[in-house]
C-alpha cells in the first residue's frame, strides 16, 4: 500500500532526449480560451494547465501523445508527431457526470452522488425572466414546486415545497436564510442552486424534513477582468382580470335578477334609467379604466465585474430593479437594490481566506388601502355612479357610492395616503481553508475550514392614513356639499421597526483522497453554533394635520408597543456536530453515511439534543467490467441505481410549549381600530387601558420534534451520448410524533386548552420523472428536458376532531385519520335545465322556482332530493397533486432559443364572492362573465311564462347561482402553460475587441395558458375570496453586454 | 505564519463555539410577576375582566358572547322593544355562541373560571406583598368573578358543573365534573357573592374594579332571578323540571318539594342585598337637571344620565371604552339615516313599547288612538300639525329613550314619515284589518298606492328612489321621510321611531365605525330600586316578612314613585301591595325604565310570560296575547306619520310592521326557557346532561 502511494508520487522517468517543446491555444466548440485545462504527456506525470488566454507549453517526447482534459469538456488526445505548435478545440462534454453538485457541507460529482439531488445552473435559470427566482425555479428542477400567487410588486407572494413536504430550509453559501432573502437575491448573482429532496438533506437535522435548497452564489475566476452588465425593460399585463359591465349591461342584469322571482318580479331599472344614460343626464364611471392599467412598467440593471489572479480572485455586483404595479396612480411600486462582494485569497500556501457581503436594500410602497381592497371596491361599486361629482373630474364623488368609498381615492397615496415596506438585508460571511496537503503528501486531501457568518435584517415599516373630503352635486341648490371621509379621519401615522440578527460559526475537517485509483474516500466532520435575534417596537399615533411624521401626532391615544409572536420577539441557539462518510469502490460501488447530532434551545432543559442519521447507496452498473463488456450495452453511457434513507427532524412551529405562564400582551387582529368589531384583549381600569396577559396552552415538558423517516429509490440513465436521458425518483416520507392537542378528549370543564403533543402522523409519497434528450443537427444544437412529479398526502393517525354524533358525521368531518388530503366535498353535476318539459318531466324533489338555464345536481344517494346528503368527494383542492413542464433550448448560429411549458393537473379552484355571483348593490358587481347566461329573448318577458323563449348561456338566469361547492362553481386549475419563451442574438465578435459580448433578447413570460379556468388565471388563488392581486404577462427587451 | 493561522481561525469558531442553550423564552411572563403586586394583578384582572359575560355594546342576544361589536343593537331580541331589519332580530332562544363555548376568543367560561380559581390557589402564596384590605379584596374579586360566570351559566341553562378548583392536567385523575342541580347552582351563586361581599373593599381599588355594593347589586338582580325561577316555573303547564339523563341530577327546575321554600329564600337575598345598598346612601337617582313639572328637563336630565359620567350617582357599574385603544361602532350602526355612518337605524322602537308609557290618547282597549272611532279601522284619521303635535304630552322619559318623528337629535330635526296621502280629506284608515291574521297586509299592496289615479306616495328605498310628489302649490316633496321608512330597505326608522338611549348625543361627534367610546351602563341604582321593590311584593305575596326590618312594600313604594317622578310619569295612586296588580305594576315599571339595557329579556325569561299560554304578561301589565299573536308566533306594530296633501296635515297609522324587512315574526316556546347545552359537549362527556326536556 504505502509502496502504491510512493509510487503514484514519484514522477515517472521519461528520456528526455526526444523531447520537443510543444505550445499552442486550447479553444471550446464556442471559439472561447479554456482556462485552467490540464495537458498531459500520456503516460507520464507531466502535466500543465491553460493560461488565461488557453495557451500552453509543454516539453512532450515527439512521438508521444498529448491529452487534454477540462471539466465540462470532452478528453481529447493528439499525437505530436514532431509538431511544436498544436491548437486544440474541446467539444463541450454531453456526459455530466464529473459536474460537480453542490450537496451539504461540501460538493460532489455528480456521477458519485446517491441521494435525490437536482440542480439547477444560474444561466439556465435566468432564460425565465421574473422578479422572483422562486419562479425562475418553476418547471426546472424535478419535485420542487412552485406556485405564483400574485404579482403584487413586492410581496413575492409565492408558495414553493419539495415534493409537497412544505416549506424547504434555504441555505444560501452554506448559511441558513430565510425564503425573503432568497426570493430578493439578484438572480444574476446565482450560480447554481441544487435541492436535496431525500435523506441527503439529514446533515442539516431537525430543519431538514422538508429538504433543502441549496444556492450558491458567484465566485470570480483567475484571468482577465470581465466587466458584464445586464439590462432589461418589461411591459406587465394582468394575466386574465374581470372587467365591469358598462351601464346597460349592469342594469340589464339587475333588471333580471329582479324579474326572477316566482311571487311576480319587476324591473329595478325603469326605461327612464337607461335613457338618463343615453341622453347624458346621469354619468357614469368606468372604473376598469380609470383604476388599471393595461401595461405596468419594470426594469432592472444589474452590473458585474468579476476576475483575479491565480491567488486572489473577486466577483463584484450591484443590482436596480423597479417594478409598478397595475394601479393607475403608479402608487403601488417596489424597487430593490442589491449588491455582492464575494472574495478569496491565498495567504499563504494552501490557506485561502473569502469573505463575502451582500446587502439589499428594497422599498414597497402601496396605498393606504389594500390591493385587494381597492379590486374588492371597485368592483363593488358598479358603474352606475360617477367617480367625480364635477363632470369636469376635479372632485371625487361620494353620492350613490356603497360606504361613500371613490376607489380613485383609495388608490392614490396623495389622497388617502400610504403604506411603506423598507427592509434592509446585510449578509457576511468570513472563510479560512486550509489545505494539509499542500505541507505534506501524506495530509493529501485533508482540509479544514473556519467560517463565521454575521446576518442582519432591519424591517421599517410606514403606514399613514391621511384625511380627505368627497363631494357630491346637490341638484335642488346645484351646489357641491363637502364631506370627510369617515374612514379616513383623523389622520393617523404608524412606524413598525423590527431588527433581527442570526450569527453562525462552522468549524469542518474534509477528507477526500483516493487510493489505489479505486477506493475513493471522503469524509467530513464538523460543529456549527448559531444564534438568533429579533427584537422590534411600533407606534401610532393620530395626527393634528396631514404631515405624514410622528411629530405631528397629538397626544390622546397614542401607542407604543411591540410584537411578542415568536417570530418578532426572540432569541435562540442551536449548536450541531455533523458527519458524513463516502467511500466508493471503483466509482462503482457507492455508500455515504452521514449523521447531524443537533441541539436546540427552543426545547427544555433535557431534551434539547436529538441525532439524526441517514444512509445512502449508489451501484453505477454502467461501470461494471461485465456491463461494459457487452457490445448491445455500448449506447448506455451511464445506469445507476441508487437509494437512500435517513431521519430528519422537524422542530415546526413550536413555541415553547414546555413552558407555563402567560403571554403579554395580549393581541388581537384589528387594535388599531379599537377592536370595536372583536374581543378587546384587556380592560379599562383607572380610566387606563390596561392589557392583559393570556395563559398559555398547558405545558407539556416532554415536547419534542417530530420525525421525518424518508425513503427514496431511484435510478439515473444517460445513452447514445445524450439523446435520452432518464432520471427517475420514487419517494416515501413517513412523519410520526406530529404536534396536536387532544382537544376532543380534555373535559371542557378543565377550562385550558390542551397542550400540544407528539401524536399524529402522516405519509407524503409519490414519484418524479425526468427525461432528456439533447442533439446537434447540423449547425443547430438543441436541448429538451421534460419534468412530472405526482405527489399525495396521507393523514395516517390524526387526533380526534370529534365527538362525532353517528358515523355518517364521522366520515363527513373528520377527513383526516387514514384518508388523502386535499380533497373536496360537493355536488357533482347532472347537467342543466334546457326546456320547461325537461323541468316538468325530471324526477325527484324540485324546487318550485326552477327555470330554463338552472342546474342539474346529482342526487348522490339517490332518494330523490337534493341536499347536504349527497354532498361527496368530488374535487381536488388548490394545491395540485401532479406537476410536468417541459424545457426546450435551441441554438443556431449566433441565435438561441429557449422555451419552458409547464403546468399542472389534479388540483381545483372555488369561485367565491365576486366570481361566483354579481356581488354588489345598486348596479355593483356586475362583471362582464356574468353576461354570458341564460336569460329571456324579451327582457320584459315573464321568465315564469312557458311561452317566454330563452337564449342559452354559462350561467342560469341572473340571480340563479350555482352552489359554491358543486361542479358548477369548483372547477378544475388543470393547464398547460408557455410560462416563459426567449429569443436571444449574440452579435458576431469585433476583432477590435474580441472579449466583448452582446446579446439582445426578448422575452415572454406567462404568454400562453390553456385551461378550463374562466376569468382569472388558474394559479390565482381564491384567497381574499377572489379579489387577490393578479398575476402578470410579462414582455421582456434585454441587453447582456460582457468585456 | 502556519500557527498564526491556525489560531485564528479556532479563534474564530471558538468565539461563537460556547454559546449558552439555556435560554429563557423572551415573550413569555411567569405568574409570579403577575400575582406578586399591583400592577401585575391589574394586567391578571384585566383579563379576567375581558372575558366578563356582561352585555353591552359588544353583546348581541342573537350571537351570544363572542365580544363582538358589529352590527350592535339593543333591544331588538323578541322583547317588543324595538326592530331591526337583519337577522340578528329574533327572538331569544338561543345564543349561537352559546356560554359553553371552549373557543378562547369567545365567552368561554371554564377558562375564566379556571383563571378565578388559579387566583383563589395562588394568591395565598404572596400574601405579605399586600396589605390584608387589598389582599381580602383581589380575593373577593375571584369570588365575583366566578359568581358572576356561574350566574351569566345558570340564567342560560339551569344547573351547570360547579368548578370551584384548578383542574390538574394531567395530574387530576378524573376531570369530569357533571353539572348539579339549578338549586345547588343558585346555591353557590349566592355562596360566591356573599363571599365577594365579605372580602371586597367598600369601594373599587380603581375604577373599573369590583367592590361591595357592586357585588350586592348584582347580586339582588341574580337572586331576583333564581327566586323568580324557581316560583314561575311552576306556571308552566306540566312543571318546567327535570332529570338528567346520565347523572339523574335535577339539572333544571326545582323538586316538588323545594320549589317554595327555595323561592322564598332567593327573594329574600335580593331583598337584603337590595336594601343593603339603598340603606347605605352610597347611590341615588341621577336628577342633576331635573325639575318638578318641567317635562323638557325631565327629558333632557335622563338624556343627560347616560352620557355624563362624572359623578352620576346613579352609576353602580359601568364598563367604559377609550378612543382609540378600545372601542365600539354603536353609534355607527344606529344613528339615524340623516348621520349615515356606515350603516344606520339598527334600533327602531315598536308601537308597542310606545303604548307602556303615559301621555297618549287610548283606545278603550288600551291601545294608542289615531282615529276618531272606537277602534284603529273605525272614524277618520286624527290630524295634526305636525307629527310632533302627536308626541308633545308623551312621558319625558320615553322621550328620551326614542326620537319621534321631527324630534331633535344632534342638532337636527329627525324626518321620518311613511308616506304622502293626496286624496281627500277626512281620511279613512288606509287598511281595513289591523288585527294579527291581517298582519302582512302591506301598504305598497293597496290599490290607492298600485293603481291609477294614485292617492299615495311611498318609497321603496332612500335618496335617488325617492318618490317625488307634487303638492297642490306645485312644490315637490319626496314621498317617505329623509330616516324613511322604505318599504324595501330596512335601514330606515322601519317602526316610524327611532332609539335615541346611548347614542352619542354631541353635534360635533363624528361616527364611524370603531370611533364610539361612550360606557355602558351595566348596574344603576334604578335597577336596586326595582329589584328591591318587586322582592318586596313577591315576598309579600308569598306571606313573608322583612327579613331586615325595613317596611318592605313602602320601600317599594317609594322606589317605584321615585323612579316614576324622575321619569315625569304619573305617581301612584295608592301603596303597593302583596298583590299580583303590585307586582305588574313593579314589573311593568321595570320594563319601562331599563328598556334597550339587556334586562328585559332576561325579565321576561324569569317572569315566565314569553310562550303563548304566558303572553298575556309579556308586557309586565297585562295585554290580550291574541292582539300581537297567535298559538305559535307574534309580532310588532309600528306607528306611522302620513302627510295629507289636501289639508297639509299629519295622520298616523299604527299598524304591524309593513316593511319588506320589518317582516318578521317571533316563536318561544317554554323548552326555550332553559338553553340547550352544545351537542358536542353533550355527546363528548359521559356525564354532561342534555337538557331532559330537549
Amino acid at each position: 500500500m504505502v509502496m502504491a502511494l510512493l509510487l503514484m508520487l514519484i514522477p515517472t522517468g521519461v528520456s528526455a532526449q526526444n523531447s520537443v517543446s510543444v505550445s499552442g491555444i486550447v479553444m471550446d466548440d464556442t471559439n472561447e480560451p479554456v482556462i485552467g485545462a490540464a495537458v498531459m504527456v500520456k503516460g507520464t506525470n507531466i502535466g500543465v494547465i491553460t493560461d488565461i488566454d488557453g495557451h500552453y507549453t509543454i516539453s512532450a517526447p515527439a512521438n508521444g501523445i498529448l491529452s487534454f482534459s477540462y471539466v465540462g469538456l470532452k478528453n481529447k488526445e493528439e499525437k505530436v508527431n514532431g509538431r511544436t505548435t498544436i491548437n486544440i478545440i474541446m467539444a463541450t462534454d454531453s456526459k455530466m457526470i464529473d459536474e460537480v453538485v453542490v450537496i451539504g457541507y461540501g460538493t460532489q460529482r455528480r456521477g458519485s452522488v446517491t441521494g435525490a439531488v437536482s440542480a439547477v445552473k444560474g444561466q439556465d435559470m435566468i432564460k425565465t425572466k421574473n422578479e422572483n427566482p422562486q419562479n425562475m425555479l418553476t418547471g426546472r428542477i424535478p419535485g420542487l414546486r412552485v406556485w405564483q400567487k400574485s404579482s403584487e410588486p413586492g410581496t413575492f407572494n409565492n408558495s414553493f415545497d419539495v415534493r409537497g413536504m412544505g416549506a424547504p430550509l434555504i441555505i444560501i453559501d452554506g448559511i441558513p436564510r430565510s425564503t425573503e432573502e432568497f426570493q430578493r437575491l439578484n438572480a444574476m448573482d446565482i450560480d447554481d442552486i441544487s435541492v436535496l429532496k431525500d435523506a441527503s438533506a439529514a446533515i442539516y437535522g431537525v430543519r431538514a424534513a422538508n429538504g433543502v435548497v441549496l444556492v450558491t452564489t458567484k465566485k470570480g475566476g483567475a484571468g482577465k477582468t470581465e466587466f458584464s452588465y445586464n439590462g432589461s425593460y418589461t411591459f406587465q399585463q394582468p394575466s386574465r382580470m374581470p372587467e365591469l359591465c358598462d351601464p346597460y349591461e349592469s342594469m340589464t342584469l339587475f333588471n333580471e335578477m329582479s324579474m326572477n322571482n316566482i311571487n311576480g318580479g319587476s324591473w329595478v331599472f325603469s326605461e327612464e334609467s337607461f335613457e338618463a344614460f343615453r341622453n347624458g343626464t346621469r354619468r357614469t364611471t368606468d372604473w376598469n379604466d380609470l383604476i388599471i392599467s393595461n401595461v405596468a412598467p419594470q426594469t432592472q440593471h444589474d452590473i458585474s465585474i468579476s476576475g483575479g489572479t491565480e491567488k486572489t480572485k473577486f466577483y463584484i455586483s450591484m443590482g436596480y430593479f423597479y417594478q409598478e404595479g397595475i394601479f393607475r396612480s403608479g402608487d403601488l411600486n417596489y424597487n430593490k437594490f442589491n449588491l455582492r462582494s464575494n472574495i478569496s485569497t491565498e495567504i499563504a500556501k494552501g490557506i485561502k481566506f473569502e469573505l463575502g457581503v451582500s446587502g439589499i436594500s428594497d422599498e414597497r410602497n402601496t396605498p393606504y388601502t389594500s390591493s385587494q381592497d381597492i379590486i374588492r371596491n371597485y368592483w363593488r361599486q358598479g358603474v352606475l355612479y360617477p367617480a367625480y361629482a364635477d363632470p369636469e373630474g376635479t372632485m371625487l364623488n361620494y353620492n350613490g357610492l356603497d360606504m361613500e368609498q371613490n376607489t380613485v381615492a383609495m388608490m392614490t397615496a396623495d389622497i388617502s395616503g400610504y403604506k411603506k415596506y423598507k427592509q434592509k438585508y446585510f449578509q457576511s460571511s468570513a472563510t479560512l481553508t486550509a489545505d494539509f496537503g499542500e505541507y505534506t503528501p501524506v495530509l493529501k486531501g485533508l482540509t479544514a475550514k473556519a467560517m463565521f457568518s454575521y446576518d442582519y435584517r432591519a424591517d421599517n415599516n410606514e403606514a399613514f392614513r391621511k384625511e380627505y373630503y368627497q363631494y357630491a352635486y346637490d341638484e335642488q341648490t346645484g351646489t357641491y356639499n363637502q364631506k370627510v371621509y369617515n374612514e379616513s379621519s383623523p389622520s393617523n401615522m404608524r412606524r413598525e421597526f423590527y431588527d433581527k440578527s442570526q450569527m453562525l460559526g462552522q468549524f469542518t475537517v474534509n477528507y477526500d483522497r483516493t487510493f489505489n485509483d479505486v477506493h475513493h474516500v471522503g469524509g467530513v466532520v464538523g460543529w456549527e453554533v448559531q444564534k438568533r435575534n429579533g427584537d422590534n417596537f411600533y407606534a401610532v399615533r393620530d395626527l393634528a394635520f396631514s404631515m405624514p411624521y410622528l411629530l405631528a401626532g397629538v397626544t390622546e391615544g397614542q401607542i407604543g408597543a411591540m410584537q411578542t409572536g415568536n417570530n418578532d420577539l426572540y432569541e435562540q441557539a442551536n449548536e450541531a456536530l455533523i458527519g458524513r462518510i463516502n467511500y466508493s469502490f471503483a466509482d462503482r460501488y457507492l455508500l455515504e453515511a452521514q449523521f447531524r447530532y443537533d441541539g436546540s434551545s427552543k426545547f427544555a432543559k433535557g431534551h434539547q439534543w436529538g441525532f439524526f442519521p441517514s444512509v445512502s447507496a449508489g451501484w453505477r452498473i454502467s461501470e461494471e467490467p461485465f456491463f461494459k463488456s457487452i457490445d448491445v450495452l455500448k449506447f448506455v453511457n451511464q445506469l445507476k441505481l441508487r437509494a437512500s434513507y435517513g431521519v430528519l427532524g422537524d422542530d415546526g412551529d413550536l413555541n415553547y410549549d414546555w413552558a407555563m405562564g402567560y403571554t403579554y400582551p395580549s393581541a388581537s387582529g384589528n387594535m388599531a381600530n379599537g377592536d370595536y368589531n372583536g374581543y378587546s384583549p384587556g380592560y379599562i381600569f383607572g380610566g387606563k387601558f390596561v392589557s392583559a396577559a393570556s395563559p398559555m396552552a398547558l405545558p407539556n415538558e416532554n415536547i419534542t420534534w417530530f420525525k421525518s423517516k424518508t425513503f427514496d429509490i431511484g435510478f439515473d440513465f444517460e445513452g447514445w451520448d445524450g439523446l435520452l436521458g432518464v432520471s427517475f425518483d420514487y419517494f416515501n416520507r413517513l412523519r410520526t410524533g406530529r404536534f396536536a392537542r387532544r382537544t376532543g378528549a380534555l373535559p371542557t370543564v378543565v377550562g385550558a386548552t390542551a397542550p400540544r403533543e407528539n401524536l399524529d402522523s402522516d405519509r407524503q409519497f409519490g414519484m418524479e420523472l425526468e427525461l432528456t434528450h439533447r442533439n446537434k443537427i447540423g449547425e443547430v444544437s438543441y436541448n429538451l428536458k421534460g419534468i412530472a412529479t405526482v405527489t399525495r398526502q396521507k393523514y395516517m393517525t390524526a387526533s380526534e376532531k370529534g365527538p362525532w354524533a353517528n358515523s355518517y358525521d364521522r366520515w363527513r368531518n373528520d377527513n383526516l385519520t387514514n384518508r388523502y388530503q386535499g380533497v373536496q366535498f360537493g355536488y357533482t353535476s347532472a347537467g342543466r335545465y334546457t326546456s320547461w318539459n325537461d323541468i316538468w318531466n325530471y324526477y325527484g324533489f324540485k324546487e318550485r322556482d326552477i327555470l330554463p338555464g338552472d342546474y342539474k345536481y346529482e342526487d348522490w344517494n339517490g332518494d330523490g332530493e337534493i341536499n347536504g346528503q349527497d354532498e361527496h368527494p368530488f374535487a381536488f383542492d388548490q394545491t395540485p397533486w401532479l406537476q410536468f413542464s417541459l424545457n426546450a433550448g435551441l441554438q443556431w448560429k449566433n441565435f438561441d432559443f429557449n422555451m419552458l411549458l409547464q403546468g399542472s393537473a389534479l388540483g381545483s379552484m372555488e369561485y367565491k364572492e365576486p366570481l361566483h355571483e354579481i356581488w354588489g348593490k345598486n348596479g355593483g358587481g356586475a362583471l362582464t362573465q356574468f353576461l354570458d347566461r341564460w336569460h329571456p329573448v324579451d327582457p320584459k318577458a315573464d321568465p315564469y311564462d312557458p311561452s317566454t323563449v330563452w337564449t342559452s348561456g354559462h350561467y342560469a338566469y341572473t340571480g340563479r347561482w350555482a352552489r359554491t361547492n358543486s361542479a358548477f362553481n369548483r372547477v378544475s386549475t388543470a393547464y398547460l402553460r408557455l410560462k416563459s419563451i426567449e429569443l436571444g442574438y449574440t452579435f458576431p465578435k469585433l476583432k477590435q475587441i474580441p472579449n466583448a459580448s452582446l446579446r439582445v433578447y426578448a422575452n415572454a413570460y406567462n404568454l400562453l395558458t390553456f385551461t378550463g379556468v374562466k376569468f382569472v388565471d388558474p394559479e390565482h388563488p381564491d384567497d381574499d375570496l377572489g379579489r387577490m392581486y393578479p398575476l402578470n404577462k410579462t414582455y421582456t427587451l434585454g441587453v447582456s453586454l460582457s468585456f | 505564519m502556519k500557527h498564526k493561522l491556525i489560531s485564528a481561525m479556532l479563534c474564530m469558531t471558538l468565539a461563537t463555539s460556547c454559546v449558552d442553550m439555556d435560554i429563557a423564552p423572551k415573550n413569555i411572563v411567569t405568574s409570579e410577576s403577575l400575582l406578586s403586586n399591583e400592577s401585575g394583578m391589574d394586567i391578571y384582572m384585566a383579563r379576567l375582566y375581558s372575558y366578563m359575560p356582561w352585555e353591552d355594546f359588544k353583546y348581541l342576544s342573537q350571537w351570544g358572547f363572542n365580544f363582538s361589536g358589529w352590527l350592535n343593537a339593543i333591544g331588538i331580541d323578541g322583547t317588543g322593544e324595538a326592530m331591526n331589519r337583519d337577522g340578528i332580530c329574533r327572538a331569544f332562544t338561543g345564543e349561537d355562541y352559546a356560554y359553553w363555548s371552549t373557543d378562547g376568543s369567545k365567552g368561554n367560561p371554564f377558562m375564566l373560571l379556571r383563571d378565578a380559581n388559579y387566583l383563589i390557589e395562588n394568591l395565598p402564596k404572596y400574601q405579605g406583598s399586600y396589605a390584608e384590605i387589598t389582599y381580602n379584596h383581589y380575593l373577593g374579586e375571584a369570588y365575583y368573578v366566578r359568581a358572576t360566570v356561574f350566574y351569566a351559566m345558570a340564567r342560560r341553562f339551569g344547573g351547570i358543573p360547579l368548578v370551584t378548583k384548578v383542574i390538574q392536567y394531567p395530574g387530576d385523575g378524573n376531570l369530569e365534573v357533571p353539572r348539579a342541580s339549578e338549586e345547588e347552582t343558585w346555591d353557590q351563586v349566592l355562596a360566591d357573592y356573599d363571599k365577594a361581599i365579605e372580602l371586597m373593599m367598600p369601594n373599587s381599588p380603581k375604577s373599573g374594579y369590583s367592590n361591595k355594593y357592586i357585588a350586592l347589586a348584582f347580586k339582588s338582580e341574580a337572586m331576583l332571578y333564581a327566586g323568580s325561577v324557581a316560583k314561575y316555573n311552576e306556571t308552566v303547564t306540566g312543571r318546567l323540571t327535570g332529570l338528567g339523563a346520565k347523572t339523574g341530577v335535577r339539572v333544571i327546575g326545582f323538586d316538588e318539594n323545594r320549589w317554595q321554600e327555595a323561592s322564598k329564600k332567593y327573594f329574600t337575598e335580593a331583598y337584603k342585598a337590595a336594601s343593603e345598598v339603598i340603606k347605605s346612601g352610597v347611590y341615588s337617582l341621577y336628577k342633576k337637571k331635573w325639575a318638578a313639572n318641567d317635562p323638557e328637563a325631565q327629558y333632557q336630565n335622563m338624556v343627560d344620565m347616560f352620557s355624563d359620567l362624572s359623578n352620576n350617582p346613579e352609576n353602580i357599574y359601568v364598563k367604559e371604552y377609550t378612543y382609540p385603544t378600545s372601542t365600539h361602532a354603536y353609534d355607527s350602526y344606529n344613528l339615524p339615516l340623516t348621520f349615515k355612518a356606515p350603516l344606520n337605524c339598527g334600533v327602531c322602537p315598536t308601537a308597542d313599547f310606545v303604548e307602556l308609557f303615559d301621555g297618549f290618547d287610548r283606545y278603550p282597549d288600551g291601545t294608542l288612538k289615531v282615529t276618531t272611532g272606537n277602534s284603529p279601522a273605525e272614524g277618520n284619521y286624527v290630524m295634526y300639525d305636525s307629527p310632533m303635535d302627536y308626541y308633545k304630552n308623551a312621558e319625558p322619559r320615553l322621550r328620551a329613550y326614542v326620537i319621534f318623528p321631527g324630534d331633535v337629535f344632534k342638532g337636527k330635526e329627525i324626518d321620518i314619515y311613511a308616506g304622502v296621502y293626496t286624496g281627500s280629506a277626512p281620511v279613512k284608515p288606509l287598511l281595513s284589518d289591523y288585527s294579527y291574521g291581517s298582519a302582512t297586509t302591506k301598504y305598497n299592496h293597496l290599490s290607492a298606492y298600485k293603481e291609477k289615479p294614485k292617492t299615495l306616495y311611498l318609497s321603496p328605498k332612500p335618496k335617488d328612489q325617492q318618490e317625488i310628489v307634487t303638492l297642490p302649490d306645485g312644490s315637490t316633496m319626496t314621498a317617505a321621510g329623509e330616516n324613511g321608512p322604505f318599504y324595501e330597505d330596512g335601514g330606515s326608522a322601519m317602526t316610524g321611531l327611532l332609539a335615541r338611549k346611548w347614542l352619542n348625543p354631541d353635534p360635533a361627534f363624528v361616527p364611524r365605525e370603531g370611533n364610539s367610546a361612550q360606557p355602558f351602563i351595566l348596574m344603576r341604582y334604578a335597577e336596586v330600586l326595582l329589584n328591591a321593590a318587586e322582592a318586596a311584593v313577591e315576598l309579600s305575596l308569598a306571606g313573608v316578612s322583612s327579613p331586615d326590618g325595613t317596611d318592605m312594600l313602602s320601600v317599594a313604594t317609594k322606589a317605584v314613585n321615585d323612579i316614576r317622578e324622575r321619569a315625569g310619569a304619573r305617581l301612584l295612586t295608592a301603596a303597593l301591595a302583596g298583590t299580583t296588580d303590585s307586582r305588574d305594576i313593579v314589573r311593568k315599571e321595570r320594563r319601562k325604565e331599563l328598556a334597550f339595557e339587556h334586562k328585559t329579556k332576561w325579565d321576561l325569561r324569569r317572569w315566565r310570560v314569553n310562550h303563548y299560554e304566558g303572553r298575556d304578561g309579556f308586557w309586565g301589565e297585562q295585554r290580550d296575547k291574541d292582539r300581537f299573536s297567535n298559538t305559535t308566533r307574534y309580532r310588532f306594530r309600528g306607528i306611522y306619520p302620513f302627510y295629507s296633501t289636501e289639508t297639509g296635515k299629519w295622520f298616523f297609522d299604527v299598524c304591524f310592521n309593513y316593511t319588506t324587512a320589518g317582516d318578521k315574526d317571533f316563536g318561544y316556546t317554554p323548552l326555550d326557557y332553559y338553553f340547550s347545552i352544545p351537542g358536542g359537549e353533550v355527546s363528548k362527556s359521559p356525564v354532561i346532561d342534555q337538557q331532559p326536556n330537549r
